[in-house]
């Protein structure tokens, strides 16, 4: 009991992680430099790694950027999407070196890029013209990975010209993956905050209309690979830098997979109708794995919560 | 027999014209009371239409002043103190245009009247309960003081604040580099390329 108690509030802030997380650095450090991958890796493919809630600077980021460059010399993903949250608190230049170029140096020297979107903890003017997260100064945007067009949305200020903006270019994509990314969840079993129930008003009819295929989001500092909602698969990242320790509701109904107790990211590939995953815990531990077949049409299942 | 009839008859077809008249003043008393009940509302909600065109009309002429200033919007750069002077030239160059900006400059008193009632509206609404959830959902925490032609307070690493997505379908839509902002109850217009506080309207949500 204890021991939960000192986790638990180990995990709560961001500066003490410094003990469990100086452990999973050794662990990792430990493990052989070819790490293991589950799925094949196909000619032509778009790979890509996620991140979410990471811009703390503090010993667990570097943790995880430690893994993806591990991951990388195998996978050899182009780029990275953010969800939200990449430079916690102070946003001198010293935090964004110490937050973001430091940890991922090794990946952007070898030009993987980072696309990211803005969390509640970002400065969005600074962040959308800081050249490295590609966001071009612009809130939200889209880009396009060979048959992958990512919409990377701004949930913090969803208004009326975005949600203009977002039908148009959903519409007139012809790209065979729509992507979306962005902050605040539609859906989440953790506690912390929960499901942003109005945002979900909004963008659901337009990802059910426009057949959008897969969502990530963060802000909840855990990794679910959520059920499908309306036919779309939802995934969450949140972790890779911040992490709610068991913050995830029991049962977790809405889950397929939750993970709660190490910092993680995700690993992706698009190669056809199929997108293949995999989780990545700071540890090394792979902690979910799996394919996902693209839908026809928007599919009719039942939304929960 | 027959007289006594004719009598009642009378006395009836008398009541029942009485009774026909009063039913009619009444109904002619209530159109009139709605007519100008209908009236008074239209003529209310023309001013507040002619206030919200005001008030956009005015965003509007704010950003087209920022776009003349030769200090003008950050470019995409990877010299993150590049782009902190940028905004602080930006924000120093609005303050100096405006030196006498002060609270209620955009939100007047009319313009302020209609935003709460919209805020209002929309709060106790059926979408009421969700957008409370959504601003609840995104970490509010204690809002910093804000203060007219400042900058943008973000305490020490506080949260930005969403705004959930159907207050903003409620309320005029801003021109690109203007954005509402909430902080406890206050709604603030700010200035995103600056990150200036432009106007606020406190007690704005119910």
């Amino acid at each position: 009991m204890t021991r939960l108690a000192v986790a638990l509030l180990l995990s709560l802030s961001p500066l003490a992680c410094f003990v469990p997380c100086r452990a999973q650095t050794a662990a990792a450090a430990a493990q052989p430099a070819s790490p293991e991958l589950r799925f094949p890796l196909k000619n032509g493919s778009v790979r890509w790694a996620v991140i979410g809630d990471n811009g703390t600077g503090s010993e667990p980021e570097q943790a995880i950027a430690n893994q993806m460059q591990r991951y990388w010399n195998v996978v050899h993903f182009d780029f990275v999407t953010m969800d939200g949250d990449n430079i916690y608190y102070g946003h001198k230049p010293s935090d964004f070196q110490k937050k973001f170029e430091l940890p991922y140096k090794a990946l952007l020297d070898e030009g993987v890029k980072f696309y990211a979107c803005l969390g509640n903890h970002d400065d969005p003017q600074l962040e959308e013209n800081y050249k490295p997260f590609n966001m071009g100064g612009n809130r939200y945007y889209t880009f396009r990975k060979g048959d992958v067009e990512f919409f990377v949305l701004d949930s913090n200020y969803m208004d009326p010209p975005q949600l203009a903006w977002l039908a148009d270019k959903l519409k007139n994509s012809n790209a065979g993956w729509k992507i979306a990314y962005f902050h605040h969840p539609l859906f989440t079993d953790a506690r912390f905050h929960g499901p942003d129930v109005d945002l979900r008003k909004q963008l659901m009819p337009l990802f059910v209309e426009y057949g959008v295929n897969v969502v990530w989001s963060g802000h909840e500092h855990v990794y679910e690979h959520l059920k499908p909602q309306d036919g779309i698969d939802f995934f969450l990242e949140g972790s890779s830098g911040e992490l709610r320790f068991h913050n995830l509701r029991q049962p977790d109904d809405l889950d397929i997979l939750g993970f709660d107790t190490d910092r993680t990211f995700m690993l992706v590939q698009v190669s056809g109708n199929q997108l293949d995953f995999q989780v990545v815990a700071a540890s090394g531990q792979i902690v979910d794995s799996g394919s996902l077949t693209r839908q026809k049409a928007p599919a009719q299942t039942t939304t929960s919560n | 027999m027959d007289s006594s009839c004719g009598y009642r008859r009378q006395m009836e077809s008398g009541r029942t014209r009485i009774v026909r008249a009063a039913a009619l003043l009444a109904f002619l008393a209530i159109s009139a009371a709605q007519c100008f009940a209908q009236a008074a509302s239209d003529s209310l909600q023309k001013d507040q239409q002619k206030a919200l065109d005001n008030f956009v009309h005015q965003a509007r002429q704010y950003i087209a002043m920022e776009r003349k200033l030769p200090a003008d919007k950050l470019k995409p750069t990877t010299d993150v103190a590049e782009l902190e002077r940028e905004r602080v030239a930006l924000r120093q160059a609005m303050q100096q245009a405006r030196p006498n900006a002060k609270q209620g400059d955009f939100f007047t008193p009319p313009v302020a009247a209609v935003f709460r009632q919209l805020l209002a509206q929309t709060m106790s609404g059926p979408e009421g309960v969700k957008i409370r959830a959504s601003l609840a959902h995104a970490e509010p925490g204690a809002p910093a003081p804000l203060v007219v032609n400042q900058i943008y307070p973000d305490g020490k690493g506080q949260p930005l604040q969403s705004v959930p997505p159907t207050l903003l379908l409620n309320l005029p839509v801003l021109p690109k580099g203007l954005e509402y902002r909430i902080a406890g109850k206050t709604l603030a217009l700010r200035d995103a390329d600056a990150n200036l506080v432009v106007d606020l309207l406190p007690n704005a949500l119910p």
